[in-house]
């Protein structure tokens, strides 16, 4: 990883705002964004980050299947035995058995 | 192929499977009629609207119920949709989709997927306990009842399943046909018996004693198809591999079956066990997996390991039937089935599918066992039969050891794919468009975090609007080595169908480079390396921390600060249950907050106070009868007395106890709010709720109740 002085530039944090530009501020709360050709633009106002992405929130490189949920759906009471389950999808609704559980699935309204 | 082959209601994106080989819907509600939905076994449901993946990958997905049912549950769930109900005339008793479920109690159960009641349920005879199964059997429940899938017919509004019972202190096998609308029996069960014939001509009977009914049931052909092998591969002198049918209808048993070992003699090569004695087996097993139909009616299906011989047996072998098991009509036995056998390799762990195949295209069907050979078989041609000494005739690539099943779907590209399930990773492989042709590597999933708890492989299947572009979604199950049940969902579009970045909760954006480094691809921080990592897999856990992972599937952890914690364990994804998802006492089940902790109710423990459970033990001083989520994910219980307690990361917050009692018990209303109002979704309860605000004083009571959306009660 190469790590060069930028631009003169120094500061306490570093934070992509929404649109994907980097922005900067010192340890004196002030804010800088990135102008794209060597410099830096003061802003009174900080950036517009975006929330943290939610638990599972997932990027796959290329050649991947990208996992877009994963979620403890069930229970096994019994280690000597395969659970050989299958999840079963319909009509908006997912549906997942298992010992002593039947977990439904679906979109909150 | 006979129309029941196919789930009704599902539209076919495949014109090559013709339109007279479906049955005609208005409807587009899909019913799950069959184990892995159709007499093909492609898993694929391509009628679904709702989930696609930006839905699925979206923090609206969200778990709906969970319903307590009393054992283990091996059957997959089989939907009949309101839809189908109305227009069969029971639209005003089923107003929704109705879930069947077969557990190994010998149960079935009818629920209703929007409330999650239990509508109907009913016993059909004492199960099979462990103590009296071959050699006391322990990969399964504490007692075998329905073991299979059963399967639907909806024309004739009934279900079949086979039954584990014991009688008379003896073993029993029965064959129901039970209504679909009051669980009757439509006509008496039917013991299961047959005779097979040897190879000398003399016969043998099929004995219950030692015989697992594992496979799920086929219905195609206007016939009810079972297969049988062992249990723990004991009494190998005894136990062999059956396929047996029924008319249905009728529960006349066929006149032909397959017996899959006819030696007349146990021989003693090969035992895998290093056991001294003989063995048959050549089971029919196949993880649960059920035998498949192609479009002419033939059944095929897998066997398991047996004793090293060819002669008189089929072990480790694709078997082709006629519609009425008078004869093996075709089979493929690979070259190094003695091998196998020798091993307790075989490849009956896994199931065949049958690929639809498109309009003039090859015909081709897969399988897989625990050697990890996925085979590509041309059905247009041989089988492949035995060629000692190899080489085999279908090609093969390794796609993981499996305890398994294939499941199929096609891209928005109109490109036809399997979808492989061996070990920890699902696979995408392209279908060639030749019968000469062999499988194309396409896509691989990430590692499913706890599919280390058994035996490799896993259990897919697949639902896609259609062809619709971001459509196809991959749905597996694995169990964890600490016994829990994980659901994963893939999109089916390689590598565009998550986001391109992700945000910690320093609001760093985390993406990958299009620079790789072996098989792996460089991982960017705002834009830039970092700490010279590299991975396939970039995940945000519940407490917003980065998490990355190499191909070689190990994790690394975001430290803040350009650096790595590295190897230390998998993230906890675990996402918070929606507010107001509610745990009783007799409700069961368990619910997750922000943090990612699972609560549940344990034991009695003081009055009617039930003790709670924080990740599987016991908060101590901890007791109540009813639990949520609130609004901000925080987990919150209520005890008999009408106290609310939050939790607060090490211990239980009470809320201001003067005003929850004053409020809790207002002359004329119960001491605690009524069970059956939380329970229910009917008009009334929402009611109760909405009015509540009203008639309390705008005090304390909002304040000191979890916050829940009134919307998301009904």
């Amino acid at each position: 990883m190469d790590a060069q002085p930028a631009y003169g530039a120094y500061g306490v944090k570093i934070v992509i705002d929404k649109s994907g530009t980097m922005w900067h501020t010192n340890s004196a709360g002030g804010w800088w964004y990135y102008n794209g050709n060597g410099g830096w633009t003061g802003s009174a106002t900080p950036p517009v980050v975006p929330s943290t992405s939610p638990a599972g929130a997932t990027v796959t490189a290329s050649g991947q299947l990208p996992r877009l949920q994963i979620t403890q759906a069930g229970q096994w009471a019994f280690p000597a035995g395969n659970a050989n389950l299958v999840p079963v999808v319909a009509n908006g609704k997912v549906y997942v058995a298992s010992y002593g559980q039947l977990t439904i699935w679906g979109l909150a309204n | 192929m006979h129309s029941e082959n196919f789930p009704r209601g599902f539209v076919r994106a495949l014109p090559a499977i013709g339109a007279a080989l479906l049955m005609a819907s208005a409807a587009h509600a899909a019913d799950v009629t069959t184990y892995h939905y159709d007499a093909q076994r492609t898993g694929l449901n391509n009628a679904e609207t709702t989930l696609t993946q930006a839905a699925v990958g979206s923090s609206a997905f969200h778990r709906l119920h969970a319903i307590t049912l009393p054992t283990q549950v091996d059957a997959q769930p089989l939907i009949v949709s309101a839809a189908t109900m109305a227009s069969w005339g029971y639209g005003s008793q089923f107003p929704h989709d109705v879930v069947y479920i077969a557990d190994e109690a010998d149960n079935v159960f009818a629920i209703d997927s929007s409330t999650g009641a239990i509508l109907l349920q009913k016993n059909f005879g004492t199960p099979v306990a462990q103590q009296n199964l071959p050699g006391q059997c322990g990969n399964n429940a504490t007692t075998v009842g329905i073991n299979s899938t059963p399967v639907i017919d909806p024309a004739n509004k009934v279900m079949y399943f086979i039954t584990y019972t014991w009688e008379n202190n003896t073993a029993v096998y029965r064959v129901h046909e039970m209504n679909l609308v009051d669980l009757s029996e439509k006509i008496p069960s039917v013991v299961v018996a047959a005779k097979g014939t040897l190879s000398d001509g003399s016969s043998v009977s099929f004995f219950a004693g030692t015989e697992r009914q594992r496979p799920a049931l086929l219905l195609a052909n206007s016939n009810i198809y079972a297969g049988f092998g062992s249990f723990c591969d004991s009494n190998l002198t005894i136990t062999r591999g059956w396929m047996l049918g029924w008319q249905a209808g009728t529960l006349t048993p066929l006149a032909a079956n397959e017996l899959t070992d006819q030696q007349t003699t146990a021989q003693s090569t090969n035992n895998p066990y290093g056991l001294p004695g003989a063995f048959f087996l050549s089971s029919v097993w196949m993880s649960g997996f059920g035998p498949s139909a192609d479009a002419a009616g033939n059944v095929y299906f897998v066997t398991g390991n047996s004793d090293g011989i060819f002669a008189n047996n089929l072990p480790d072998s694709l078997l082709r039937m006629a519609p009425n098991l008078s004869s093996v009509t075709d089979y493929f036995t690979p070259a190094n089935f003695a091998s196998l056998d020798a091993a307790d390799e075989d490849r009956g762990s896994g199931g065949v599918m049958v690929v639809p195949p498109l309009s003039n295209g090859p015909q081709f069907a897969v399988s897989q066992g625990k050697d990890g050979r996925l085979f590509l078989h041309n059905l247009a041609a041989n089988l492949g039969g035995f060629v000692q000494g190899g080489p085999d005739v279908p090609s093969s690539v390794n796609a993981g050891a499996c305890w398994c099943g294939p499941a199929y779907y096609v891209g928005s590209d109109g490109k036809q794919r399997v979808v492989s399930n061996g070990n920890v990773q699902a696979q995408t492989w392209l279908v060639p468009t030749t019968p000469s042709g062999t499988l194309t590597a396409e896509a691989i999933s990430p590692e499913l975090p706890s599919a280390d708890g058994q035996d490799p492989g896993f259990m897919s299947t697949v639902s896609s609007n259609g062809t619709t572009a971001n459509s196809a979604v991959v749905w597996s199950l694995s169990r964890s080595s600490n016994g829990l049940i994980f659901l994963q969902a893939l999109s089916g579009t390689m590598g565009s169908g998550g986001p391109a970045t992700v945000y910690d909760k320093a609001g760093n954006a985390w993406s990958f480079s299009s620079q790789q480094v072996g098989s792996d691809y460089v991982v960017l921080l705002n834009g830039a390396p970092v700490g010279g990592a590299h991975g396939i897999d970039i995940v945000i856990d519940q407490a917003g921390t980065m998490w990355h992972m190499n191909s070689q599937n190990l994790w690394w952890s975001y430290n803040g600060a350009g650096g790595w914690n590295g190897q230390s364990g998998e993230p906890n994804v675990a996402a918070p249950s929606p507010a107001a998802v509610w745990v009783t006492t007799t409700s069961g089940g368990s619910i997750v907050d922000a943090s990612g902790n699972s609560w549940s109710f344990g034991s009695q423990s003081s009055g009617t106070n039930y003790d709670v459970v924080l990740n599987g033990s016991q908060v101590p001083g901890a007791y109540g009868v009813d639990m949520t989520i609130d609004t901000a994910g925080n987990m919150w219980h209520i005890n008999s007395g009408g106290g609310w307690y939050r939790w607060t990361g090490s211990g239980c917050r009470i809320s201001p106890p003067a005003r929850i009692s004053r409020h809790r018990r207002r002359p004329g209303r119960s001491s605690r709010r009524p069970r059956a109002a939380w329970s229910q979704t009917a008009p009334g309860v929402s009611g109760v709720l909405a009015r509540r605000p009203a008639r309390t004083p705008k005090s304390s009571w909002m304040r000191s109740r979890p916050m829940v959306p009134m919307a998301s009660r009904s």
